[in-house]
């Protein structure tokens, strides 16, 4: 089988080889916490995050030849573990028949809360707004803790370009939500 | 303090940090309690999901899916010929109903740039992906994911056994990678074969034009296809 490699270490080379004699439950019992995880952390939903968790493992072994050359399978996972949870967010957010009753429990006035569901929305409608690399973006940056650098290294892109991205969207929260200011 | 961030603390609990990158990763976790609180809280998730069960729908996945790479990387060195050959089985594989089981997934997996479609089956006991062979009926929850190959547009198309053709959506999400049409359909009571498709264009098209791709115009589409035989008798297993 003919390989096509940019650049692969001998960890790399050996992790591969070892890779090779993994079945579909032993890659599942290796990554599934951290996908799963990553799932319920995103999706904060637990049917969701099992059905995420399905899809992400089958595209795992479908595309098992790719994962095994990763220099780090954790990057590749968690690239596309976000990846597959934000187009469920999208698709949950075109079809609210199907939304499931996620209204957090907060504490406080009813104004305070209500003010503060609306606001939440708000804002989930406006990162959905954004293209998939914004909102990429905004995950990795926002919930994750990633430098703007490091956000470029996962999306392929410089880290000045995710620093403008952020700021178009941040100066569009302004606009619409003046009490997230600064938040 | 700049905290580590997540996939750091993951690749840190995984072996894959190295040199410079764990040692700064191991002072941060000395000096920070709010790091070294999310780690535990990981290597917490990590024990309690070591104690769980396999999934059954994650075991039929290593049953089912066949690797993509493979497939057409192994088929590469014939191409010329058996591509030719083989154009017109690629374009549509059948879901079968006459018994015969193939270990794959109930998918088209077609040659170039036209739309991969797989199917999933949401049942009460779950959602997982629908094996070639396996019989359908009314009121199956059918999933399509699909994966665009670069299509701008993406339209979602089916034709019941009457003929009769709809189009769901002009505009489904397209992306890189499988992705999920954004809903699911119910298979309704109508006899015959239930014939699906994803059509990819490099403009949005018209529902009339969907309808043409669908039928064989080309209209610059390109048409991913599955057809899903619904078992005798009609009713879910």
């Amino acid at each position: 089988m003919v390989l096509t490699r940019t650049s692969r270490s001998a960890t790399a080379d050996a992790r591969a080889s070892r890779m090779e004699s993994l079945d579909i439950e032993a890659l599942y019992r290796r990554y599934g916490d951290l996908v799963q995880g990553r799932c319920r952390s995103l999706l904060r939903s637990e049917q969701d995050a099992a059905e995420a968790t399905q899809e992400v493992f089958l595209r795992l072994w479908r595309y098992r030849d790719s994962f095994r050359g990763e220099a780090s399978p954790t990057t590749w996972l968690f690239k596309i573990t976000t990846s597959t949870c934000l187009n469920r967010l999208r698709t949950r957010r075109r079809h609210p028949e199907e939304l499931v009753d996620e209204t957090p429990q907060l504490a406080g006035p009813r104004d305070a809360l209500v003010s503060e569901i609306e606001a939440r929305q708000l804002l989930n409608l406006l990162v959905e707004e954004e293209d998939e690399r914004t909102r990429a973006a905004l995950v990795y940056h926002h919930i994750d803790g990633m430098t703007h650098d490091e956000v470029g290294e996962m999306l392929g892109i410089s880290g000045a370009a995710v620093r403008k991205r952020i700021a178009v969207f941040r100066e569009k929260v302004r606009g619409r939500l003046p009490g997230l200011e600064g938040s | 303090m700049s905290h580590l961030n997540t996939l750091v603390l993951h690749q840190l609990r995984y072996g894959e940090l190295r040199g410079d990158a764990l040692l700064r990763a191991n002072e941060h976790l000395a000096a920070c309690e709010t790091c070294s609180s999310r780690l535990r809280a990981q290597e917490a998730e990590r024990a309690a999901f070591v104690a769980a069960p396999v999934p059954d729908a994650i075991r039929a996945i290593g049953a089912t899916a066949a690797p993509v790479r493979s497939w057409w990387r192994d088929w590469l060195p014939l191409a010329g010929a058996l591509l030719a050959a083989a154009s017109l089985s690629l374009v549509v594989r059948e879901v079968r109903t006459d018994g015969v089981t193939s270990p794959e997934v109930a998918t088209a997996r077609p040659k170039g740039e036209l739309p991969a479609v797989e199917v999933w089956v949401k049942r009460p006991e779950g959602t997982r992906p629908l094996r070639e062979g396996e019989p359908v009926g009314s009121g199956d929850r059918i999933q399509l994911v699909y994966d665009p190959h670069g299509a701008s547009a993406i339209a979602l198309a089916g034709r019941d056994g009457s003929g009769r053709i709809e189009v769901y959506t002009t505009n489904a999400p397209t992306g890189i990678g499988l992705v999920r049409a954004p809903f699911a359909l119910t298979l309704d009571d109508t006899p015959g074969s239930q014939e699906l498709f994803v059509v990819g264009s490099d403009r949005a098209l018209s529902e009339d034009e969907v309808k043409e791709a669908v039928a064989g115009a080309v209209h610059g589409a390109r048409v991913g296809h599955v057809v899903l035989r619904k078992r005798e008798g009609g009713g879910r297993r």
